[in-house]
């Protein structure tokens, strides 16, 4: 041929063009591979929400008609493991689109009042009263609508052949309302259904407490210049002429001023502090510091840890828990009011183990629960409390502390510390009645290596 | 003549080669090598932080990444929420990080130090569960919710 040639380009593009459309064919297949699996995901978790409504549904209703104790508290344990499925299958739907509190609410309701009520039908031998059945009662009404709802909904996704990744998809576009979008709107009705219903009064021993501030602390409301004042001199000393920034200004849980301390040269970091606008305690503090190797132990990080408590008024102050990492330990503390310990009133430091230096310090919680408490008289003693401990437990210390229960209620203890095989356990026993309040587990989790970018 | 299909055999070369270049990359993930300090954490909950942490605050000031990973904490321990770090992270929809791959990254020492600060509970959200960027938050639901504070370029509130 005369122009072949003329043929060469033509023809390399052509080959390309080929290549392209394979290519493209190849990541087409895959992503459809891909979409399948995620909507295969998404129809399990409905289809599991579905029925796990369902069964708490009818486990209500069962609570209501049991007569004896003990399928109250089988029917109060299945409830409770019931609730908590369901709310592991809705948090895995695409649906943060829509704000679903009031529905995960009412699923969280169940698991708190069927745990709550679990504990009580355990003690008492005549079971649940009629106030706890008529709070059963209530969360049956609300979980009917749910299960009708949710069941009316499973029924279209499955017969109309909708798709949960469509409803993704919808999610990410935010603002496009997606016309028709069967599967949000039934969501969207069944949340509007449940904030119909009135706030649930779950019986004050299932509502965690949370003092007031206010009235634990005064409420003199300083201004900017008192809270650098407070922050430079409370980190460094009285007179200290550090350069404070205000960061900006919160009003959570606390009002706030988050300062941050500018270095001088050769200081390194900035610290960042947050002090309390109602009396100028500082809240918290954080050195965000890059630790070298390793040249103080545990023990020695704790001796630095007190110091700087000591010096910042925290004085008779008890380390209960220390969590190491390579380069530094956190230490919590609690204060004591006589033997007692106060778990409410933690306090945490972060120590560096290059050289000691404290990088953290957590006080809100301190800050908001400590004060002067009237104590009862345990009536348990000591003597009666080594008859209750198990045998398995290897015991190290016992010693009388106030904690916050799991229903957030403050009880007085006995705190036994021990061990068995390999596991540390932290026991607390209610030093009125004798019953095991708590069990915590404080072995030390696993730690793995990993690698972080610069 | 000559000249004009010498450049466009050139044009043609550089097309392929691109095409090629771009298969590879794409295959052998080559852009996506992490190099950096070693540290160890004591459980998956940090690291799994430090990561969402890098794909929705970096280069936020460190009290900013420290209130990101607080408002995930206090999503944990509120009963709206799921009950687990990684349960309130896969949340479908919850991050954007998750959901277009940022979060796969390998995260920075600055997000591992925030990570570790805000599951010791120090929170300078001031108990916030929700956060946004004002100036591109799209969703009109968001500004329904009460704002505790500004840090750096987001909103926090419940």
């Amino acid at each position: 041929m005369k122009n072949w040639r003329g043929l060469i380009i033509p023809g390399l593009l052509a080959v390309a063009l080929l290549a392209t459309a394979a290519w493209g064919y190849g990541e087409y297949r895959a992503r459809q591979h891909l979409q399948n699996r995620a909507e295969s995901q998404y129809q399990k978790d409905a289809l599991e929400l579905s029925w796990h409504v369902d069964n708490i549904s009818g486990q209500l209703a069962q609570v209501m008609v049991a007569s004896s104790q003990e399928k109250n508290v089988i029917g109060l344990a299945t409830l409770w493991r019931e609730a908590f499925a369901a709310q592991s299958s809705i948090g895995g739907l695409p649906l943060a689109f829509i704000p679903l509190s009031k529905t995960e609410k009412f699923l969280s309701d169940v698991g708190e009042a069927a745990y709550g009520l679990l504990e009580r039908a355990i003690q008492n031998a005549e079971g649940l009263t009629a106030k706890d059945k008529e709070v059963i009662a209530q969360l049956y009404d609300r979980s009917k609508t749910l299960k009708n709802d949710l069941s009316k909904l499973s029924a279209q996704v499955l017969h109309k052949n909708l798709s949960w990744t469509e409803v993704e998809t919808a999610a990410v576009a935010q603002n496009k309302k997606l016309q028709d979008n069967t599967i949000l709107d039934g969501f969207e009705l069944m949340e509007k259904k449940m904030e119909e219903y009135p706030e649930l009064n779950l019986s004050r021993d299932f509502d965690p407490i949370k003092p007031d501030t206010r009235v634990v602390r005064e409420d003199k409301k300083i201004d900017a210049e008192q809270a650098k004042k407070a922050a430079r001199e409370w980190w460094y000393s009285p007179g200290d002429q550090h350069e404070v920034k205000v960061v900006y200004q919160g009003v959570g849980d606390i009002p706030e001023y988050g300062l941050e301390i500018v270095p001088s040269p050769g200081e390194g970091e900035p610290v960042y502090l947050s002090v309390s606008k109602l009396d100028g305690t500082v809240l918290w503090a954080v050195k965000p510091r890059t630790i070298g190797p390793t040249g103080i132990d545990v023990s020695e990080a704790e001796r630095r840890a007190l110091g700087f408590l000591e010096k910042r008024g925290f004085k008779d102050v008890i380390a209960v828990k220390v969590e190491q990492e390579d380069d530094s330990a956190v230490y919590t503390f609690v204060p004591r009011q006589g033997e007692v310990l106060l778990y409410p009133d933690q306090l945490k430091v972060m120590v560096a183990l290059d050289n000691g230096e404290i990088n953290g310090f957590e006080g809100a919680t301190h800050y908001m629960f400590h004060r002067e408490r009237t104590l009862p008289a345990p009536v348990l003693s000591e003597k009666d409390l080594q008859k209750l401990i198990s045998p398995n437990l290897r015991i190290e210390l016992v010693r009388p502390a106030l904690i916050s229960n799991s229903r957030g209620r403050e009880v007085l203890t006995w705190e036994v510390r021990g061990s068995y095989e390999d596991d540390k356990f932290a026991i607390f026993y209610n030093a009125q009645t004798g019953s095991e309040e708590e069990i915590t587990r404080i072995t030390p989790p696993p730690r793995f290596v990993f690698s972080a970018a610069g | 003549m000559m000249h004009k299909s010498k450049a466009c055999l050139l044009i043609g070369l550089v097309l392929i080669f691109l095409f090629v270049g771009g298969v590879l990359l794409d295959t052998f993930n080559l852009s996506k090598t992490a190099r950096g300090e070693k540290g160890a954490v004591s459980s998956n909950d940090v690291w799994v932080l430090s990561k969402i942490i890098t794909g929705e605050a970096r280069g936020e000031p460190f009290i900013g990444q420290v209130a990101v990973g607080a408002v995930v904490v206090n999503r944990v321990k509120n009963p709206n929420f799921p009950n687990s770090v990684y349960g309130v992270v896969f949340e479908p929809g919850a991050f954007t990080a998750v959901s277009d791959g940022q979060y796969y990254r390998p995260p920075t020492s600055s997000a591992i130090k925030a990570a570790r600060a805000a599951i010791n509970g120090w929170d300078p959200s001031g108990g916030a569960l929700y956060y946004w960027n004002p100036a591109t938050a799209t969703s009109r639901w968001i500004w329904t919710r009460k704002i505790i504070t500004r840090i750096g370029k987001h909103l926090f509130g419940r």
